[in-house]
């Protein structure tokens, strides 16, 4: 019994020494959920996004070998991207891992159960042994906890400090990145629009060409079709490089007074103007929304990158707390001990 | 490329975009008017072509930062624990004491 105390005694000091000279870090979890739940916003926007830049690699690839070589490429940078996300997440599952404390609960089960099955064996010095350690199987528990919290927490800080450098770098490429693809896939919506606006162009001219041939002499509609006209155009979302001239009227000197087909094929270029300027509006709302959703992605590179910044900052900070945290730990498990002896 | 340059070529290639739209809203003559718009067209294949450049030319470099980062997380992951020792200790025994009851019986 006495020899067990001893050697108790000796097991606990040097724990409580290794404690001291390895525990100079403590996980700050709040600063670490902060960077997770920013991360976690990261991911999800990412991969749609780069799932819509592989839709439009395709778009441009018309089949050529040069366009083919091209696409190959682009793919394989793309899926970079979401290598590097996968990446990112397999390190902050490693963080969530070093952060999540041994419990001492959990290592008096297994020094428990240690226990016993040593005292299978049928040797009586195991069985002696295995006797005199049950009442200090908590205080061992504690020590080895503290002890694990400890490494994990050096472990967690090295971790942050050392990945500063590839995550930062990763992140800026990602936001560097956002726009080169919000020019690819504006552009692509741009080319898809383009159509409507030659149409309304070409549309705009004719109109003009034959408004100019006639005189409201005979039908007063001329120039409300005229007003319909610009109407509809001045509806059109574009700038003014985009915009088509408005139309005015310049009759010249064959004109002949309008009548009802003239008036009717006005009519319908209006409607075919108006039907235009939607159709231009409608993937003008599309690329409205990519530009949002580009916008919303950098907040959430910025937010990820500041908040693992910040990480690093609250891991420095902690550490002038710390040994002070653990030398109060090692005191009440000291007292604890104390009293077990005085018990006994 | 760097990438200034290929911000500065697509900025180039946008200002000759703006210039051939202007021209062409104000072009009564509709054959110019279609080749303003097929030069549009290939200034703005040569926009996505020089983006996906800039994208691409970055690979090189995310790589050799993932390959950084992987070796940080091979080696975070890594930790020697009293509790892991434990268990294995304790998983050992129990085999140990299971193999001894088994032969003996």
């Amino acid at each position: 019994m006495f020899n067990f105390k001893v050697n108790a005694v000796k097991v606990f000091i040097a724990l409580s020494v290794s404690v001291i000279v390895t525990a100079c870090t403590s996980i700050p979890t709040s600063a670490l959920d902060t960077y997770l739940s920013n991360f976690k916003s990261a991911i999800l926007t990412t991969q749609d996004i780069i799932l819509i830049a592989k839709l439009d690699a395709e778009k441009s690839n018309d089949g050529s070998l040069e366009q083919q070589e091209l696409l190959v490429q682009r793919i394989q940078a793309l899926d970079a991207r979401l290598t590097a996300i996968g990446l990112i997440e397999q390190y902050n599952n490693v963080l969530v891992k070093l952060a999540s404390g041994t419990k001492p609960s959990d290592v008096k089960s297994s020094l428990e159960g240690l226990n016993n099955e040593l005292g299978k064996f049928g040797v009586n010095e195991l069985k002696s042994l295995g006797a005199e350690a049950i009442p200090y199987i908590g205080i061992i528990s504690e020590a080895v906890a503290l002890i694990d919290n400890a490494m994990k927490a050096e472990k967690f800080a090295e971790a942050v400090d050392k990945a500063q450098k590839p995550m930062l770098g990763i992140i800026y490429i990602l936001q560097k990145d956002s726009r080169n693809l919000e020019i690819i896939h504006t552009m692509h919506l741009q080319k898809k629009r383009e159509p409507e606006l030659v149409r309304l162009t070409d549309l705009g001219f004719a109109f003009t060409d034959l408004a100019n041939t006639l005189s409201d002499a005979k039908n007063k509609n001329l120039d409300k079709m005229i007003k319909g006209y610009n109407t509809a155009l001045s509806a059109l979302m574009a700038n003014n490089n985009d915009r088509p001239n408005l139309i005015e009227r310049k009759p010249n000197s064959k004109t002949h007074p309008a009548n009802t087909d003239d008036v009717a094929l006005l009519q319908t270029m209006v409607t075919q103007a108006s039907a235009h300027v939607q159709a231009y509006n409608q993937i003008g709302d599309q690329i409205d929304a990519y530009k949002k959703i580009i916008e919303e992605y950098r907040k959430v590179l910025d937010a990820t990158s500041g908040a693992f910044m910040q990480l690093n900052v609250a891991i420095q900070n902690k550490q002038a707390l710390t040994g002070f945290t653990f030398a109060v730990n090692i005191l009440e498990l000291r007292k604890a001990y104390l009293k077990l002896q005085e018990a006994s | 490329m760097t990438d200034n340059e290929i911000q500065l070529a697509i900025a180039r290639y946008n200002d000759a975009i703006n210039k051939l739209k202007l021209y062409r809203k104000n072009e009564p003559d509709s054959d110019k008017r279609n080749q303003a718009t097929q030069k549009i067209g290939k200034y703005q294949d040569k926009i996505i072509d020089t983006a996906w450049l800039g994208i691409v030319t970055q690979t090189d470099a995310l790589n050799t930062l993932l390959t950084d980062l992987n070796s940080i997380i091979t080696n975070a992951s890594n930790v020697p624990t009293l509790s892991g020792a434990l268990n294995s200790l304790n998983s050992l025994v129990t085999k140990l004491s299971t193999d001894l009851n088994s032969s003996a019986g």
